[in-house]
């Protein structure tokens, strides 16, 4: 048994996973040994049980955190690059794992750049009429989820002078930035990916996240519908002239520095915590979820209703 | 079989049994080995790359029987990852047995089929 974690610490440090990791995978395997051996098994049926240590550690070298002295540093490749004639385009963007980052830029042309390991593929790019899709990899078919987009970046440069109508952005694990933006309808669907969109110029907004965090920061919007399972949500220094929707069901909500019409909060055990948030109307239906703003200005706050189990809604000023 | 597909099954068993209930690593190797032929190198590695992208976490537990066990429970991601593999699943599997079965299921027919054929 001995020979075999040695053996098995040994292959792990040739693939050049880090310390810690190598300590936990032993950790793991010694207590493997020990369920075995306490369920009678031999020496030799826990060897074949086990399988080879090269085979083990040959599984978790694509995924385990490596000594950083060896890593390959990414590259960064260019997928496609649009001349743009109009003034105003749509952009649609479905991702699975890769993180994307959107970026304004003084020149004519769109840019999809990606930084990844790997030469990337599979990923469709296009402009038609004066929409910018990106695809990831499809995973409708089964064989397609193994070859997950994890560690690659992307991203999209979209020049200043463009006007954007609809932004759709979609994924299920990776994260999402978009920063200084003017946008008419923005969409944004996740799993677990974090969302965060700073200096943004909106009309209407719209996201939903399983369990992903979204950050809304210094950004001027007529409305927002937002809705999360177990994701927290931020909005910070925002302004937002009409209303706000808040649909969670155990994720809380912070809101700072800003203001809306109204705000409608919909939960089950999520909160709402609100610190120089002055909306003019707000209403909660909840089972357990509160509403609790601190302000320093004694503003009107108008509770249009409350519905709810056990939660409230609490104002100090 | 092709090691990827069939990593990709046992993802997707690993799945299914942390869906039901917590289990320590050992004994989900063992409830899986029990059905198909999979050894402790290929499901080891899957278990931990699942709880490093959040869809287990582990804790550790007490036991009678001797040292604490690791216990793996799956989270809401993973449910949900869980769900969308399982439809993965199920459309491809579907379609691969609409296309095995296409000539009925009895080897005998689609034997004196090929037969006949092979005769002409």
């Amino acid at each position: 048994m001995k020979t075999f974690l040695n053996d098995l610490r040994n292959a792990l440090k040739n693939k050049n996973i880090s310390a810690i990791e190598i300590e936990d995978i032993i950790k793991d395997h010694e207590d493997m040994i020990e369920e075995a051996k306490s369920e009678g098994l031999s020496e030799e049926e826990i060897l074949t049980k086990l399988g080879k240590p090269e085979e083990i550690a040959e599984g978790l070298a694509d995924f385990e955190e490596k000594d950083t002295s060896t890593e390959t540093q990414k590259t960064q490749h260019i997928l496609k690059e649009f001349e743009v004639q109009s003034t105003s385009i749509d952009v649609s963007v479905s991702m699975s794992t890769e993180t994307t980052e959107y970026k304004l830029v003084d020149s004519k042309s769109i840019r999809v750049l990606c930084r990844s390991n790997k030469e990337p593929s599979g990923y469709e790019v296009s402009f038609k009429n004066d929409t910018l899709k990106v695809e990831a990899p499809k995973l409708t078919q089964f064989l397609s989820f193994l070859s997950r987009g994890k560690g690659i970046e992307f991203i999209i440069e979209i020049p200043k002078s463009l006007a954007i109508n609809h932004f759709k952005h979609s994924t299920l694990s990776g994260d999402v930035h978009l920063d200084g933006f003017n946008i008419k309808h923005l969409e944004m669907n996740t799993v677990s990916g974090d969302i965060k969109v700073s200096k943004l110029e909106i009309t209407e907004a719209q996201w939903y996240t399983v369990s992903g965090d979204i950050t809304l920061d210094k950004s001027r919007l007529s409305s927002l519908k937002s809705s999360q399972v177990s994701g927290d949500l931020f909005v910070l220094s925002s302004a937002i002239e009409e209303y706000i929707d808040l649909d969670t069901v155990s994720g809380d909500m912070y809101l700072e520095d800003s203001k809306a019409d109204s705000c409608k909060v919909n939960s089950v055990s999520g909160d709402v915590r609100g610190k120089e948030f002055y909306p003019n109307k707000i209403s909660l239906s909840s089972i357990s979820g509160n509403i609790n703003i601190k302000n320093q200005e004694k503003r009107h706050i108008e509770i249009i209703s409350r519905s709810t189990l056990s939660g409230s809604i609490h104002i100090h000023t | 079989m092709n090691a990827q597909f069939k990593r990709g099954i046992i993802e997707l068993c690993v799945l299914s049994i942390l869906v039901e209930k917590d289990l320590y690593g050992y004994r989900i190797i063992h409830e899986l080995s029990e059905f198909i032929d999979v050894s402790e190198n290929t499901i080891y590695p899957i278990l931990r790359r699942l709880t490093k992208e959040s869809y287990f976490e582990t804790y550790v537990q007490e036991s009678n029987e001797g040292a604490p066990r690791k216990y793996y429970r799956m989270t809401e991601e993973g449910f949900v990852y869980y769900l969308k593999l399982r439809e993965e699943w199920d459309a491809f599997i579907g379609g691969v047995y609409r296309i095995i079965n296409q000539g009925g299921k009895k080897n005998e027919d689609i034997f004196k089929r090929f037969k006949k054929r092979f005769e002409e």
